[in-house]
């Protein structure tokens, strides 16, 4: 006998799928309504199982290759450059410190600093002062010292800027 | 006999140990895969490329923290899916917002009762008309399809790729075929794009 209710979408999508269900596997040898429905759905499931894949550019797979090999390539360099970077960024930090208390130490000899916080604290004095004085007072600084502090904080300071981005990966990201 | 082909798990392995022969293995492996799955979502040929050369180099990247002892084709999917999501958002042609939505009764009512124009169609001609239709189904279903149908992942696969329970994706692919149905009996055909079969 025929029964009455129609298969819903999903017995049928699960029929196409499983095949097992009994009772609609009874009803479609009886309703020509599902069958016919049933038919079109396995249709159009043969045909998406059958859909072909985009056309993949033929090159693809070897610039990729290509790209992560350079990439790891990079990686492994940035790995190996950053104990060199670390200790040249340190001895560079030990040089900055050893050239600023070099200088301290050479201002403090000479009045320098004795001279400056005096005018710090009394500015009106700079005009007790001749031109000469002034400039031989300029000439007492330890030029060398200050100039090798400079450059050795400097070198620090770009040294450690390198190694912070060598200890931070790179953003894979590509264009 | 012809040598088994190395599992995709043993190849990472591989390259985990130092190998970079097993990774090329992996890229030849995955590459016309991801950029399809890539393209069916985007519909762009260079994104496509884009996608499938980020989601290796992703790989690359996380390779410490990848485990071989769990299935490497999901991971690398879901991978692609993030960042055909990303791009989505980018582009705003791609919609990915309605990723779990769904209208609650989309497939109540009984579809292709009457005989449609599609059914005259030759085999060749109804996958053209098919794909072009995948085309105008929203993100969520063109994903879910091209998962099961072109790459063969399982229901259980689909779920984890797409991060959905089980029964949403069944209910997706079941839905995204009705769609494609309907659309096949009321659309007319889409103009095909340059990397079309």
């Amino acid at each position: 006998m025929m029964s009455e209710k129609h298969l819903t979408n999903e017995q049928i999508e699960a029929y196409i799928e499983q095949g097992l269900d009994a009772w609609a596997h009874e009803h479609l040898a009886v309703c020509a309504r599902c069958r016919a429905r049933t038919a079109r759905a396995q249709r159009v499931e043969t045909a998406l199982q059958t859909l072909p894949r985009a056309e993949t550019p033929r090159d693809l797979a070897a610039r990729i290759c290509a790209v992560i090999e350079l990439r790891v390539a990079q990686e492994e360099a940035r790995r190996a450059r950053m104990p060199l970077i670390a200790v040249a960024t340190f001895f560079s930090a030990l040089l900055a410190v050893w050239f600023g208390l070099e200088m301290l130490f050479v201002l403090e000899d000479n009045g320098a600093l004795y001279f400056a916080s005096l005018l710090a604290s009394q500015p009106e004095l700079l005009s007790t002062y001749s031109f000469d004085a002034v400039f031989a007072l300029i000439e007492l600084l330890p030029i060398g010292e200050i100039a090798l502090t400079l450059f050795a904080l400097l070198t620090a300071l770009i040294l450690a800027q390198q190694l912070v981005e060598t200890a931070r990966p790179p953003a894979l990201a590509f264009k | 006999m012809l040598p088994m082909e190395p599992t995709d798990e043993t190849l990472l392995a591989q390259y985990k140990q130092g190998d970079p022969r097993a990774f090329r293995a992996l890229v030849e492996r995955y590459t016309a895969p991801l950029y399809n799955f890539a393209f069916r979502l985007l519909g762009d040929a260079m994104e496509a490329e884009n996608i499938t050369q980020e989601t290796f180099l992703r790989v690359v990247g996380a390779l410490d923290r990848i485990r071989t002892d769990l299935p490497f084709k999901p991971y690398l999917f879901r991978i692609a899916l993030n960042l055909c999501r990303d791009a989505g958002r980018k582009k705003r042609a791609v919609s990915f917002d309605d990723w779990r939505a769904d209208s609650p009764h989309a497939d109540e009512v009984m579809l292709d009762d009457a005989p449609a124009l599609w059914e005259q169609m030759a085999d060749e001609e109804l996958r053209a008309e098919l794909h072009a239709a995948m085309e105008r189904l929203p993100a969520r279903y063109r994903a879910a399809l091209t998962l099961r149908y072109v790459e063969g992942f399982s229901y259980a696969e689909i779920a984890q790729i797409l991060n959905l329970p089980l029964n949403t994706v069944r209910t997706h692919l079941r839905r995204a075929k009705q769609q494609l149905r309907t659309m096949l009996r009321t659309a007319p055909p889409a103009p095909r794009g340059p990397n079309d079969e």
